[in-house]
């Protein structure tokens, strides 16, 4: 198993699988190419970068450098599709504050760059108000999400 | 980069002191909310890495309990208090004579009562503040979240956008009649208010 951290990413073949634990507001963005069973996981933490700061906490950075390195495993972008995951809003009043509802914005943000990538989005479990840990297995392209709650669903 | 990451030693001192004084000030307001004595250990005052801090949490998906408050007005920020599942069930053990079971499957009771703890010493860190600087600076009433600690930990981070930068961490620990507890509360400054605070209190 390959874990991620916040604003890591990762990509995998079988039988190594991937995760990354705990994301609240962040987005598991998981691309798989179901031809070669190359499967990557970006954990977003943020929108969009700056000019100075090309980093993989950021959607359009991480998402890019993501397909990156799925090729590098011989995966092609043009067979791959998206599942994602997260996007929470965990606490109510920073979503009324001035930096508004980042879990949501993350989202969008993901949406957006995935369409100008020609990604298309298979399956989501996305927005609400809790955390979310994501097991991603190349073997079949399966996203796993478990909740503190202890309740588990696979998309 | 948060200033929080240059600071040099005159800033440790002082931010060590604005952590002291708050802390020791919503224990106080704890001790007479529980009407149990409380003491209080010397404040540790400590940089982390992030991932450091989720261990020191009891990992990422270790379930806590999170409040957060904005800080508002002469100086602006947020607070993130974390309460410990022990300290919790202990204090409602006190107040309500049973102590919650299930931190993921609070009852309405239980949740007004850990919510107004937090409510009772975030203010008065936040007031302690405010007096000792004589600065106008608002808390908001604590928002609740019971869920894995990296999920909330990232929120204020997120807030800052200080993921590879060392937070500054005030771990206390104390305690109730004879049981040790610990508390830890995370306050993020702006950088801006960080040298407002430190010219208030002519710290250069």
């Amino acid at each position: 198993m390959i874990t991620l951290g916040i604003g890591e990413i990762g990509a995998s073949k079988p039988p190594e699988h991937l995760a990354t634990f705990a994301l609240g507001s962040c987005v598991g963005v998981c691309l798989y190419d179901r031809a070669t069973k190359v499967a990557g996981l970006a954990h977003v933490m943020l929108p969009k970068s700056n000019p100075g700061n090309l980093s993989n906490k950021y959607a359009d950075v991480a998402i890019i450098a993501l397909v990156k390195e799925m090729e590098k495993l011989g995966a092609s972008r043009l067979r791959m599709e998206a599942k994602i995951a997260g996007g929470a809003k965990m606490f109510e009043s920073v979503a009324n504050s001035s930096i508004g509802n980042i879990g949501d914005r993350n989202v969008e943000a993901v949406e957006a760059i995935l369409a100008d990538l020609h990604i298309r989005i298979v399956a989501r479990d996305t927005g609400l108000n809790y955390g979310r840990t994501v097991y991603f297995y190349p073997q079949d392209g399966r996203l796993e999400i478990k909740t503190a709650k202890g309740t588990s669903c696979t998309i | 980069m948060s200033v929080l990451n240059r600071a040099n030693d005159s800033k440790l001192d002082f931010l060590l002191e604005i952590g002291n004084i708050g802390t020791g000030n919503a224990l106080t307001s704890l001790s007479s909310f529980i009407d149990r004595k409380v003491d209080m250990n010397p404040p540790q005052l400590e940089f982390v890495s992030y991932d450091a801090l989720l261990k020191n949490l009891g990992g990422s998906e270790n379930v806590v309990s999170g409040f957060l408050i904005t800080v508002s007005g002469d100086i602006e920020g947020v607070m993130l208090f974390l309460l410990q599942k022990e300290l919790a069930s202990e204090v409602c053990d006190i107040l309500l004579g049973n102590s919650l079971v299930d931190l993921m499957n609070l009852d309405e009771m239980h949740t007004s009562l850990i919510k107004e703890i937090a409510n009772v010493m975030s203010g008065s860190y936040v007031s302690a503040l405010a007096d000792m600087a004589s600065m106008n600076i608002q808390n908001s009433v604590p928002d609740l979240c019971i869920d894995m600690a990296g999920a909330i930990l990232s929120v204020p981070l997120i807030h800052f956008e200080n993921i590879y930068g060392d937070i500054l961490l005030i771990q206390n620990t104390f305690t109730i009649d004879t049981k040790e507890y610990n508390s830890s509360i995370f306050f993020f400054l702006k950088d801006e208010s960080v040298s407002t605070l430190m010219r208030q209190f002519g710290v250069e």
